[in-house]
């Protein structure tokens, strides 16, 4: 039975690290690039020639 | 049948056999040139409509320009705002057409921000060709000076996902009393970590309801939040006495996902008005304007902001004159953006250039400023209070006598139930059981969540379709548009002539027409500027001849021993009724001009009249020019205004009932007073940051659009507010009863927002295709008599 209570812990600190990692990556604005990440699958058959 | 636009799939026009505009056909050539047919797949669709506007200078591209070409770095990295970003196929585009780019080397669109950050070689890599590029297919690039997301959403942002985690945890642990565990060490464990995980959900979750309600409760005015609020605190303050009391019937489960869902809508309203907020260049454009200063002999590119008296200012073709300043040579302007003349003005040697004209001579002006920016009549245009429209609609629209009633009977009847189980049953355990059953069932989720997913969707399909809705209360608001009132140049036309009489242009032989295109050819006079356009068509070859500019009179040339002109009625030839005459030997041709119309306006302005909605015309251009345009449209001439102040023109509008449609600064003050307004999404972003909504597109067809989307939102925000009454007379009842527990409640009250939320998206999936789907949609929609 104690497993469980080890086991309740052990959720409890993983939900305060998930949160944690969420709120770090809110502060740095990666949600903003959300929508380009949605697109990126467009990006698989582009084969332009580039000159750079 | 009429043929669609090969690019925007548009009707045709009559005469046109491809394209509906010239901006069509640029950025379909364009697409064709890079071999970039999959826009069209990828849009699903036609594409964007690209207007035709006239062409200002940017001058921030210079000082940009100079700042790359000053680098030493072999490569360096450049962030940019950029308007006109739709969907995946704006970005494609702009993504493949910068690789096309000599000198690019990655870039990284942000399309929910509305910016491009690009790595580019300084030394190779052209910006005002990528930029000209970009504008061909309507997107417009500017400094970058736009936020990422607005603090208010990241903050909503982070309390969703804090609560949406703490529900999840909360639901699991309470699975297991739901299960049978009723009694243990363990059972203890699970309630006391749910009862605490609810406690910092509601801390998180509660906020801004809390907030909002004892702001409005101290505006002395009911909001949507206090039952919110209310129903958060109650059920929190219920579930926790019975999980302290042991009474074995807590709802901490219900409390987190009630208030995470509550979130979520609050969310959803606030992200799609600052998404379409920032999709504008930028709010404040001043900051981003620039004019030419002379000093010490030296040209350098400052902001307007920094002009003083004094200052000796270089006007180019295109620029913004942005003080008042005194030219010490002969210039021409064009004032219709401060007063809506659409003819271009002579301005006389040390006269005065008004800040707000645009410089459309041919030679660029010096010129000196007669005051700083500051003080100038274009900054006093410019400061145009925007919000106090958007407090008051908030206090006297629908949503504040709705929510003042339903909060008022809501609070009544669980404070009823409350005293009357108390009095009756004297059970304390029991009365709290059900309260928190009437607060519970009663909570206005179909209100708090199906009424923003309505908003969000009609803003969504506008969005989709070139309208950007920046206003929160504009959807309201449209419904009680009865007057759709036009500014006309520029809204209604191109701010450009056309040769009306088409006939006299086909009639002239090739020796004429070329004579003839090659002198207007010459001159960047509007009149000249129409005729290139008139004989486009005809292939004609540019010819090195003698060409003498007759200052006032035309344009004057010899072909093969005989004179030809082109320029006004009397010196050029006698022709009745003409405004431009064309001459060579003894032929005279008399040519009438008149404004070139926006594509859609003709048909677009006949379909609003038959919806229902009266169309005016409101212009500080010459009476003769409104009239004249007035017939085109067939608009009563009693709708008709012109030489219009700016004073007028917001007594015209102040009437409750007007959408005031404009373009100019001169508009602004009109723009304030009328109940909605919206402008074309122009070059310069003074405008759009002022109104309740921009188009980018067609404008006609996309006020059209707002009013039918705004029409149908209503309709089904009503049935949804109507079943969401219905349910809780019925379900409070129940509950004030006693005949519900708040179990049942908690399960009944989810499936009616269900129910309403499927309905409100089933009704707005796709609603910006309802004009185009049914032609008479709009008269279906149209107001009904008298309903004003």
């Amino acid at each position: 039975m104690e497993v469980i209570f080890l086991l309740v812990f052990v959720s409890g600190v993983l939900v305060a690290c998930s949160v944690g990692g969420f709120v770090y990556s809110i502060r740095n604005n990666d949600h903003d690039h959300s929508d380009r990440l949605a697109l990126a699958p467009l990006r698989d058959d582009v084969d332009a020639p580039r000159r750079a | 049948m009429v043929r669609p636009c090969v690019h925007c799939q548009n009707p045709l026009p009559p005469g046109e056999d491809r394209f509906c505009c010239n901006g069509c056909k640029a950025a379909h050539e364009l697409i064709e040139e890079a071999g970039l047919g999959k826009y069209y797949d990828l849009r699903g669709g036609p594409g964007v409509v690209v207007p035709e506007a006239p062409k200002r200078s940017e001058v921030w591209l210079e000082a940009c320009e100079a700042r790359l070409k000053g680098s030493t770095d072999e490569v360096t990295r450049l962030e940019l705002d950029v308007q006109g970003l739709h969907c995946a196929a704006c970005v494609w585009a702009v993504e493949q057409l910068f690789e096309r780019q000599e000198g690019s080397c990655g870039l990284v669109v942000n399309p929910g921000v509305g910016k491009l950050t690009m790595t580019i070689r300084p030394g190779r890599f052209d910006l005002g060709k990528f930029a000209g590029v970009l504008g061909r297919l309507g997107y417009r690039l500017g400094p970058s000076t736009k936020e990422a997301e607005g603090e208010a959403s990241r903050r909503l942002l982070l309390r969703i996902g804090i609560c949406a985690a703490l529900t999840m945890n909360v639901m699991i642990f309470t699975f297991a009393v739901y299960s049978g565990l009723v009694e243990g060490p363990l059972h203890d464990l699970m309630t006391n970590a749910s009862w605490v995980l609810t406690t910092l959900s509601v801390l998180v979750g509660g906020g801004p309801f809390v907030r909002s309600a004892v702001a409005s409760l101290q505006q002395r005015a009911l909001h949507l939040d206090v039952p919110v609020a209310l129903g958060i605190g109650l059920a929190y303050a219920g579930s926790t006495y019975a999980h302290f009391a042991r009474l074995g019937a807590s709802y901490l489960d219900t409390v987190t996902t009630f208030t995470t869902l509550m979130l979520v809508g609050r969310l959803l309203q606030e992200r799609v008005l600052e998404r379409n907020r920032r999709q504008m260049l930028a709010d404040d454009g001043v900051e981003n304007l620039y004019t030419h200063r002379i000093e010490d002999g030296q040209v350098r590119v400052v902001r307007v902001g920094e002009v003083k008296e004094g200052d000796q200012l270089l006007l180019r073709p295109g620029d913004l004159v942005p003080v008042d300043a005194r030219a010490p040579m002969q210039a021409r302007v064009s004032r219709e953006w401060i007063t809506g003349e659409s003819s271009p003005v002579e301005v006389g040697e040390g006269g005065l250039l008004e800040a707000g004209s645009f410089v459309v001579g041919e030679q660029a002006v010096e010129a000196v400023a007669q005051g700083g920016y500051g003080a100038s009549r274009l900054a006093g245009l410019l400061r145009t209070p925007g919000e106090a429209k958007e407090q008051q609609a908030r206090r006297t629209g629908f949503w504040s006598v709705l929510t003042r009633w339903y909060v008022a009977l809501t609070l009544l009847a669980a404070a009823g139930a409350g005293v009357g189980w108390g009095l009756v049953t004297g059970d304390a355990g029991r009365t709290v059981e059900v309260v928190v059953s009437v607060l519970v069932v009663s909570c206005p989720c179909a209100f708090g969540i199906a009424v923003p997913v309505a908003y969000e969707l009609a803003q969504g399909a506008l969005r989709r379709v070139g309208v950007f809705v920046r206003s929160a209360s504009l959807l309201d608001r449209v419904e009680g548009v009865r007057r759709v009132v036009f500014d006309k140049t520029g809204t209604l036309t191109l701010g450009e002539l056309e040769v009306e009489n088409t006939e006299a242009l086909a009639g002239l032989s090739e020796r004429e027409a070329g004579l003839l295109w090659n002198m207007a050819l010459r001159s960047r006079h509007p009149k000249s500027q129409a005729v290139v356009k008139g004989l486009e068509l005809r292939g004609l070859r540019l010819v090195g001849m003698q060409i003498r500019e007759v200052t006032g009179k035309g344009m004057e040339a010899e072909l093969e021993g005989e004179r030809g002109r082109l320029g006004a009625p009397g010196w050029a030839g006698e022709a009745a009724g003409a405004d431009l005459v064309f001459s060579l030997g003894a032929r005279v041709v008399g040519l009438r001009l008149r404004e070139k119309l926006r594509h859609d306006a003709l048909g677009r302005v006949g379909e609003l009249e038959r919806a229902g909605y009266e169309v005016h015309l409101l212009s500080g251009d010459s009476m003769g020019r409104v009239e004249a345009l007035a017939q085109r449209l067939r608009l009563p001439l009693e709708r008709v205004r012109g030489e219009a102040s700016p004073e007028d023109k917001r007594a015209y509008v102040a009437t409750g009932d007007a959408l005031m449609v404009g373009d100019g600064v001169n508009d602004a003050a009109a723009m304030g007073a009328a109940l909605c307004s919206a402008t074309p999404a122009g070059d310069l972003p003074f405008l759009p940051s002022r109104t309740d909504a921009y188009v980018q597109g067609e404008l006609v067809t996309g006020v059209r659009r707002l009013l039918i989307v705004g029409d149908r939102l209503q309709r089904v925000v009503r049935w949804a507010v109507g079943f969401g009454l219905a349910y809780n007379v019925l379900a409070v009842g129940a509950a004030c009863l006693g005949w519900m527990s708040p179990l049942v409640a908690a399960v009944i009250m989810p499936l009616s927002s269900v129910a309403v939320v499927g309905y409100v998206v089933g009704r707005l999936r796709k609603v910006e295709h309802l004009a185009e789907e049914a032609p008479d949609a709009a008269v279906a929609l149209a107001p009904s008599p008298g309903a004003a």
